[in-house]
């Protein structure tokens, strides 16, 4: 075992200082890919939901009932049945210690794969990417390479 | 608002795919709102065209508004709601130009023409239309000739190249001889119809007289009088001789005089016919709904003759007769009070029961047979005859199996026509169990700006779970999914069901949504777990409230010894107000749970019985 710095005063001092225990041992250390990823996805999902909003801001100003009424109930839809559930899962992951990661990493996982299928497949998701109003929202772009981490992490964690 | 935006959504595919995919194809409303505006395009060019005389004066125009009638036509044609909708928006700028320009010529046609021409021309169509609109009464022959022949010369005019040639050939139509017929027939017209209100308001006096005044010699001398009047009414309507404004100035005077007559003689009886017509009223309150339940039963077995479900004839049968024996009993009662205690005291139930026994046998497969004929009648094309050549096949399997005794015959049909269904569903682009709830139960569906999709399959499981005879009637024809409340709950109300969500998707409302909801384990039932789901028990719900609906059976139970409320039983107008509030409320309160109160089943684990909402 390598030599501490109190083994070096002991011996020098004729001392018996024992070294603080602490909480902090390797396997309870929150694992920084997690915290990276999450952070990451954090930020993607916060831009996403900037740009669904001015999108559906610039659907508003056409005054075309039709497309206030996507803005209005359509948009939100979009990532929402699958955004929140996630965000959910993650905040129950804490800092991820690999407790809570072991708890409740897999379910996480499942939650990110569904959403990453989801906007890789959905057709609203396409609409808005591709919007008629030019205006860039690029969900699958912004979001698929964090969830794509995310659940690497997260695959990762919850096997070990 | 953006201008190009609106007319874009239409045209530019990238907004019409920006639409379909928030399910925003455009509704019956709109397509039908563009179909009238080119609709009114075109009659308006049609008229316009009509005020240009000469068709030499027309050009080019009739040849494109009968092109544009037939491009109108065919979209109108088209299978989908969004193909339609897209080519009439091609056309509807179309029709308001040719609209334009036909209005535009005619104005600079009878700019050009004058006041004096155009005044002779008016003259024309107004003679014309007067003797049309007396063909319309019943003295058409007197006008007929006289008529088309103004009419012949008129179209004939049309026909000149210019306009001058125009005119000229209207100058020479003579209106004399068609003016003269019109007025002599207006007038006969005006004898006739008051002399034919004095008939029958005398033949109704007749007929409400007593009994006894029905057997003097003045009421046969009246009939008599009655009859003659009647048969000189019907001779004069046909007739068509030049006496026929005397004539019918005569039959005035006769009418008059009998009526008079009749009004003399029923003076006396004035109290009696009084009573007569009370007494009547109060019957008519008793016996119209037990009239109305034999005709249901009349009609069943006049028109069902399935061997399967001759049993369940046998019966229904049995019951009809039963009850109009006992509503000829009742009748045949005297004195009055008699009839009416009688009458109470008839039991229309058994026939009810009867009628829904033949419903259920019969699994709504004459019911769906002519449904499906409707949705096939919509189809175009090659999908039209496939799905068309199997509803053939299975009419023909039906009217084989009515005469085999052949219990499992209509299951098999009802399943292949639900899978015609699916299929029509397919070709048509249309939601398969939309349709399904439609074309099986005659329930449309709606959406009111919920997010995400209607539980269309749970609506329908649930109405397939409940027996034929409570689906397919009056008091269900409608249900919609509004994004209204924050709570999911549903509510029925006049002839509707209505779900609500603002915070689910419906099909999430499932046991998750029960126990958040009602914070309790499963059902058990002899030992056994069930999950209920909160969309399903809900839906159930609300399908029973249209069936209480349909039979008063709330009404009844409430009004019952039994019932427990301790109230007498109400008239039926007041039950209906009653229940009418009853229903109100519970639209409001009651029924907004995510499930309806549970049986107080003693087989239901007392420890784990839910507990009981607010009694409906």
């Amino acid at each position: 075992m390598a030599e501490t710095k109190y083994d070096g005063i002991n011996r020098v001092f004729g001392l018996q200082i024992k070294a603080p225990t602490t909480n902090a041992q390797p396997g309870n250390k929150p694992p920084a890919d997690f915290a990276k990823a999450r952070d990451s996805w954090r930020e993607a999902i916060e831009t996403v939901d900037g740009r669904i909003e001015a999108l559906a801001q610039a659907l508003r100003a056409t005054r075309v009932p039709v497309l206030q009424e996507i803005a209005e109930y359509g948009l939100n839809a979009v990532t929402a049945n699958h955004k929140v559930p996630l965000m959910a899962a993650i905040m129950s992951l804490g800092a991820g210690t690999p407790e809570a990661l072991a708890k409740g990493g897999a379910k996480a996982l499942r939650l990110a794969q569904a959403f990453r299928t989801h906007i890789e497949t959905d057709e609203r998701v396409a609409v808005c990417d591709d919007n008629p109003l030019g205006l860039p929202v690029s969900i699958r772009d912004t979001l698929k390479p964090t969830l794509e981490r995310l659940e690497a992490v997260l695959a990762t964690s919850a096997g070990s | 608002m953006q201008p190009n935006i609106e007319t874009q959504l239409d045209t530019d595919p990238a907004w019409m795919r920006f639409l379909a995919a928030f399910d925003k194809n455009p509704t019956t409303e709109q397509v039908d709102g563009r179909e009238s505006e080119i609709k009114e395009a075109i009659a308006a060019a049609e008229n316009a065209l009509k005020g240009i005389g000469p068709d030499g004066s027309k050009g080019d125009l009739p040849g494109k508004l009968t092109k544009l009638k037939d491009e109108f036509a065919k979209a109108r044609q088209l299978q989908s709601a969004n193909d339609r909708y897209r080519a009439l928006g091609a056309l509807a700028p179309k029709a308001e130009d040719l609209q334009s320009k036909c209005e535009k010529q005619e104005k600079e046609f009878r700019d050009k023409a004058g006041a004096e021409r155009l005044a002779v021309e008016d003259t024309i169509r107004k003679a014309i239309e007067k003797a049309e609109a007396i063909k319309q009464v019943v003295l058409e022959e007197t006008v007929a000739g006289e008529l088309g022949k103004v009419k012949q010369q008129f179209v004939d005019a049309t026909k000149k190249k210019g306009a001058s040639d125009y005119f000229k050939a209207l100058g020479k139509i003579d209106l004399n001889p068609l003016n003269d017929l019109v007025s002599q027939a207006t007038k006969s017209w005006r004898f006739l119809e008051v002399g034919i209100n004095s008939t029958a308001d005398a033949e109704q006096r007749m007929s409400r007289l007593p009994d006894d005044a029905k057997t003097t010699k003045e009421f046969t001398t009246l009939e008599t009088g009655l009859t003659e009047l009647k048969k000189t009414g019907a001779t004069l309507l046909n007739s068509r001789g030049d006496d026929l404004l005397a004539q019918a100035k005569k039959f005035v005077g006769d009418a008059s005089k009998v009526l008079n007559s009749v009004m003399d003689f029923a003076d006396p009886f004035r109290k009696e016919i009084k009573k007569q017509a009370e007494e009547q009223e109060k019957l008519k309150e008793l016996t119209d709904p037990i009239d109305s339940v034999r005709r249901q039963a009349e009609g069943i077995l006049a028109s069902c003759n399935v061997k399967s479900v001759e049993k369940e004839l046998e019966t229904l049968r049995d019951a009809a007769e039963t009850l109009e024996a006992l509503e000829n009993d009742a009748l045949s009662n005297d004195p009055f009070d008699d009839k009416i205690e009688a009458l109470k005291a008839i039991d229309t139930r058994p026939v009810v029961a009867a009628i829904a026994k033949v419903q259920d046998a019969m699994k709504g497969v004459p019911r769906m047979l002519g449904s499906v004929a409707g949705l096939v009648d919509k189809l175009k094309g090659k999908a039209k005859d496939t799905c068309g050549q199997e509803l053939k096949t299975l009419t023909e399997q039906f009217e084989a199996a009515a005469q085999q005794d052949d219990p499992g015959a209509l299951d098999r049909i009802k399943a292949k026509l639900v899978t015609l269904i699916k299929d029509i569903a397919k070709v048509s682009k249309q939601d398969e169990y939309g349709l399904l709830l439609e074309a099986q139960f005659g329930v449309a569906v709606k959406r009111k700006g919920v997010p995400f999709p209607p539980n269309l399959k749970g609506t329908y499981d649930m109405l397939n779970a409940v027996p034929d005879s409570h689906v397919g009637q009056s008091k269900l024809n409608q249900v919609v999914f509004n994004y209204g409340k924050v709570v999911p709950y549903g509510e029925y109300g006049d002839s509707v069901i209505t779900m609500q969500s603002k915070m689910f998707d419906f099909t999430g409302l499932t046991f998750k949504a029960y126990e958040l909801k009602y914070k309790e384990p499963p059902f058990v039932v002899d030992g056994k777990a069930y999950k209920p789901n909160a969309f399903n028990i809900t839906m159930l719900h609300e399908i029973g409230h249209s069936i209480d609906d349909k039979h008063d059976i709330m009404d009844g139970c409430m009004a019952s010894a039994a019932s427990g409320t301790g109230r007498t039983k109400p008239s039926k107008a007041r039950r209906r107000h009653a229940w009418t509030r009853s229903r109100r409320r519970s639209a409001r309160t009651t029924t907004r749970r995510l499930r309806p109160p549970p049986p107080a089943s003693p087989r239901l684990s007392a420890a784990r019985r839910p507990r009981r909402g607010p009694t409906t």
